[in-house]
């Protein structure tokens, strides 16, 4: 079973291939096809899982690729243990409720062919990225991923916010994939190995010592904060909306930026090794989930409200993975990846109904769209927090794990943030579905079954996911590499605060936004200087482009003088030194075939005159006669 | 006392000479190729006064070749300088530079 | 005793016609010093015995090459036109080493060994050209495809290009 585990990323690829090389000819088939294709990756993936459950263990397949000098040598391989088999489940699942609802969604696009394939790549890349049994291969996945997500966020590239936010997002990640891959070159220059569960050996060994650990997993987080969009390279993913709705959903809430997390939980005990780097990750997780939630209150694009809160709830898997809670995070992960996934979906039902990514144009769309509605219900309760909801059980999973790390402020952010997501979430949902229909949406109509099914399926799960948690915290915690952990911690208090934080912000929304006993453009107006700072996003981009500016261009100048006086100074020299040697040379060139004979004769008296001298015999002959 | 070979090899160098001094001082080339006849000249004394001495016949052989080849490098030569004069109304080698740089 | 004297007249005649070749500024006077040096050497061949080579030297030096010669003067437009003389530098830098060489040359001789000086004999024409034959056939078809390569340049450079 094992052994058959590589058809799991392999058939999405054939998919992709197949597709693009019949191009526009399969424009009708090329959803069919791609969306067949990882329905049976998800079968075999499945298939996975169920022997996974039946026999624990974690398994590595792999040849040599790529041999070095030295014993260095580059593998291709696959790793399988429950950390891979789940996020194997996921994304095959996400993918294909994705997918079947992009039949629908993308009907009619002129680009539907490369549509479809791209996103089977990306399912393709996402696969082999959590398959991967070595630092290289991963690292290749990892930036095939972020090519898929390059091209799908461009994909109406005639739209110049859709082109720029592409390579925003593809030049932002890479500033974290270069610390990844320098993170990569350090532990293998240390540890003279690339498999992960090699280095993961060496480490538990100590053969990474003092501050090299925390220099190393500080690198490699760098590209998990890039992934997964955490402060301070998290600029992108609001842009990266502009690609299409099921994209988001896929991508950029439920897969490529979890891969940040999963990293983190793939090289654990690498990042367990260095106190100092967990304490960072926890913090900046910490601070991400704040600020993402907070600028989430006030956006106005339904689509980025949403791309917040997933920043939001990236950094908060982050602060539990940083608390070295494993399970928690991964947890997290997946009911987040359902949920928010639903979310976006819906979204995507809401803007196809009226054609808006504006929710102050929206109201009233309830009565219309009633599965889009109920199904997103589902899914802003979940992510809420609200029980008996999935979010409920993961969230307090790692407020728990927060508390039993013992850092009470990260614990006092996530109850706030708790608050802050219901609230935004519950604004949200009520600012579209409830009160009284605007203008606009008289036309609306609810979205056709191919992408309602998706939707209750999601919503289904989104319900009843949480009650697995016993199950799941006993089959993750067989991954490779999970700290050993006893007993879940459990405190009885802290569910009930957040439980309570979750129903205050529950209550704000409702008060402000569904009877408007307070008025939000009043309270906006009090607020005119925080409400204006979280508008703008706390000036970040604008931050970025002033450094950019000035820092980036001021060193570009002063390299550019480099390259003209230095570098091309070199160069000139040397091309002068040999034009006015080839000036001075010219002068014996006259010319004149004469003056060369000459010269020739002159030679060779000149050689006559010298065998004259240095053979005085011959004088001496000369004398005699 | 007789004239010995030793004065024939004297004499046709100091013609050698005489030529050589034409052919590096000469600015005209029909005069240039005058003085590298008086060189083929002396060279061809050489060779006879060589061969009658030492009674080798092989010599003049080569003196009859010597004649031959003056002869050649005067008609090409000669040619040479009426189809440069022909393209350049001059044959003043100081101003033949069109392959000059 | 008349041999000598002989000796050094055509001497002394070939190299003041040799002086007179390379110095005149009149090509005809260079032409002129050109045939007499040419006259001067053949006749010092005839005292060497080497009657043949004397007759092919006047035919070929006096008959052919001084004859082209004149006509290269004339259709050149140096028959009155004097050509320009050498610079003094060139003079004394071509001189110089013209001499050095010959002083070196003649150093060489006289330190040779020499044959004694033998009357040379007389070699019958006969024997040339069997040699010429036999021995030295090779050079001598060279010398031939030689000539017929000169011939046929000759004609070609000489002409120029078809009007």
């Amino acid at each position: 079973m094992i052994a058959h585990v590589w058809l799991v990323p392999a058939l999405p690829l054939l998919a992709a291939i197949l597709v693009s090389a019949a191009g526009q000819r399969s424009a009708r088939l090329a959803g069919s096809i791609t969306t067949g294709a990882v329905f049976f990756s998800l079968i075999m993936a499945l298939n996975v899982l169920a022997g996974l459950i039946s026999t624990p263990g974690v398994e590595q397949v792999s040849m040599v690729w790529l041999r070095s000098a030295g014993n260095l040598s580059m593998e291709l391989g696959m790793l399988v243990d429950p950390l891979s088999v789940i996020m194997l489940v996921i994304v095959c699942f996400i993918s294909l409720m994705v997918q079947i609802y992009s039949l629908g969604y993308m009907a009619g696009d002129k680009g539907i062919t490369r549509y479809f394939s791209f996103m089977s790549f990306f399912t393709f890349s996402m696969l082999g990225l959590v398959l991967a049994n070595n630092l290289i291969t991963l690292y290749m996945f990892w930036e095939l991923v972020g090519l898929s997500s390059y091209l799908l966020i461009g994909f109406w590239y005639h739209k110049p916010e859709a082109a720029d936010a592409a390579k925003k997002a593809f030049i932002v990640t890479r500033f974290g994939d270069l610390g990844f891959l320098i993170g990569i070159l350090v532990l293998a220059y240390f540890l003279n190995t690339f498999n992960i569960l090699e280095v993961g050996e060496a480490v538990k060994d100590g053969r990474l010592t003092g501050q090299w650990s925390t220099i190393v997993a500080l690198l490699i987080f760098a590209g998990a904060a890039g992934k997964s969009a955490q402060f301070p390279l998290h600029v992108w993913l609001p842009d990266a909306m502009e690609g299409p709705t099921p994209v988001s959903a896929l991508i950029h809430a439920a897969t490529m930026v979890a891969a940040g997390v999963f990293l983190v939980a793939r090289l654990f005990p690498v990042f367990a090794a260095s106190e100092t780097a967990l304490m960072i990750i926890a913090y900046l997780g910490g601070f991400t989930a704040l600020l993402a939630a907070t600028v989430a209150c006030v956006q106005n694009d339904i689509k980025r409200i949403l791309a917040y809160s997933t920043m939001s709830q990236l950094g908060y898997m982050m602060m539990a993975l940083g608390c070295r809670d494993y399970i928690a995070g991964m947890f997290h992960l997946t009911t987040h990846a359902v949920f928010k996934a639903l979310l976006f979906l819906a979204a995507g039902s809401v803007i196809h109904a009226i054609h808006t990514n504006d929710i102050r144009q929206m109201g009233g769309l309830g009565p219309r769209l009633k599965i889009t509605a109920a199904t997103m219900l589902v899914a802003a309760l979940a992510l809420s927090g609200i029980p008996p909801f999935s979010g409920f059980f993961s969230k307090d999973a790692i407020l728990m794990g927060i508390w039993a790390a013992g850092r009470m402020d990260l614990l006092m952010v996530g109850i706030v943030t708790a608050f802050l997501t219901t609230f935004y979430v519950f604004r949200l949902w009520i600012v579209v579905f409830a009160g009284h229909p605007a203008e606009k949406k008289r036309q609306a109509h609810e979205s056709p079954w191919i992408m309602a099914i998706p939707l209750m399926v999601l919503a289904l799960l989104a319900l009843s996911l949480g009650w697995l948690g016993e199950n799941f915290r006993h089959f993750i915690s067989a991954s490779w590499g999970a700290p050993q952990v006893g007993e879940a911690p459990h405190h009885r208090l802290i569910p009930m605060f957040a439980f309570l934080a979750s129903l205050a912000g529950f209550g704000w929304a409702y008060l402000v936004y569904f009877k408007k006993t307070i008025s939000a453009r009043l309270l906006a107006r009090r607020f005119a200087g925080t409400y204006k700072l979280l508008e703008r996003k706390y000036y970040i981009d604008e931050i970025y482009i002033f450094l950019v500016r000035q820092g980036m261009f001021v060193f570009s100048r002063g390299l550019a003088w480099f390259d003209r006086y230095v570098v091309d100074g070199m160069v000139n020299r040397v091309g002068e030194f040999f034009r006015l040697a080839g000036k001075g040379t010219r002068l014996l060139q006259v010319g004149r075939l004469q003056a060369y004979l000459l010269a020739f004769f002159l030679g060779l008296v000149v050689i006559m005159v010298s065998v004259l001298m240095t053979h005085p015999e011959i004088m001496e002959i000369i004398k005699s006669k | 006392m007789s004239i010995s070979l030793t004065h024939y090899l004297v004499l046709s160098t100091v013609l050698f000479a005489l030529g050589l001094y034409g052919v590096f001082t000469r600015r005209n080339a029909v005069a240039l190729l005058l003085a590298v006849e008086l060189i083929m000249l002396a060279v061809a004394l050489n060779f006879t006064a060589g061969a009658q001495f030492w009674g080798k016949p092989g010599g003049l052989i080569f003196a009859i070749f010597i004649i031959t080849i003056a002869a050649a490098e005067a008609a090409v030569g000669l040619a040479l300088v009426i189809a440069i004069y022909r393209n350049q109304k001059d044959v003043d080698l100081d101003r033949l530079t069109i392959l000059r740089w | 005793m008349a041999t000598i004297i002989g000796f050094y007249l055509l001497a002394l005649l070939a190299i003041g016609a040799g002086i007179m070749l390379v110095n005149s500024r009149n090509l005809l006077h260079a032409l002129l010093g050109l045939a007499v040096a040419s006259l001067a050497v053949a006749g010092l061949m005839l005292g060497l015995r080497a009657e043949f080579l004397a007759l092919v030297l006047v035919l070929i030096y006096v008959g052919a090459v001084v004859v082209l010669g004149v006509f290269a003067v004339m259709l050149t437009g140096h028959f009155e036109k004097s050509v320009l003389p050498p610079s003094n530098e060139l003079k004394i830098l071509g001189g110089g080493t013209a001499l050095a060489l010959l002083v070196l040359v003649t150093g060489v001789i006289l330190i040779q060994p020499l044959p004694p000086d033998a009357v040379p004999a007389q070699v019958p024409i006969q024997k040339l050209g069997v040699l010429l034959m036999t021995d030295y056939v090779l050079p001598f078809e060279l010398v031939s495809v030689l000539l017929l390569a000169v011939l046929v340049g000759a004609i070609v450079i000489a002409r120029g290009k078809e009007d």
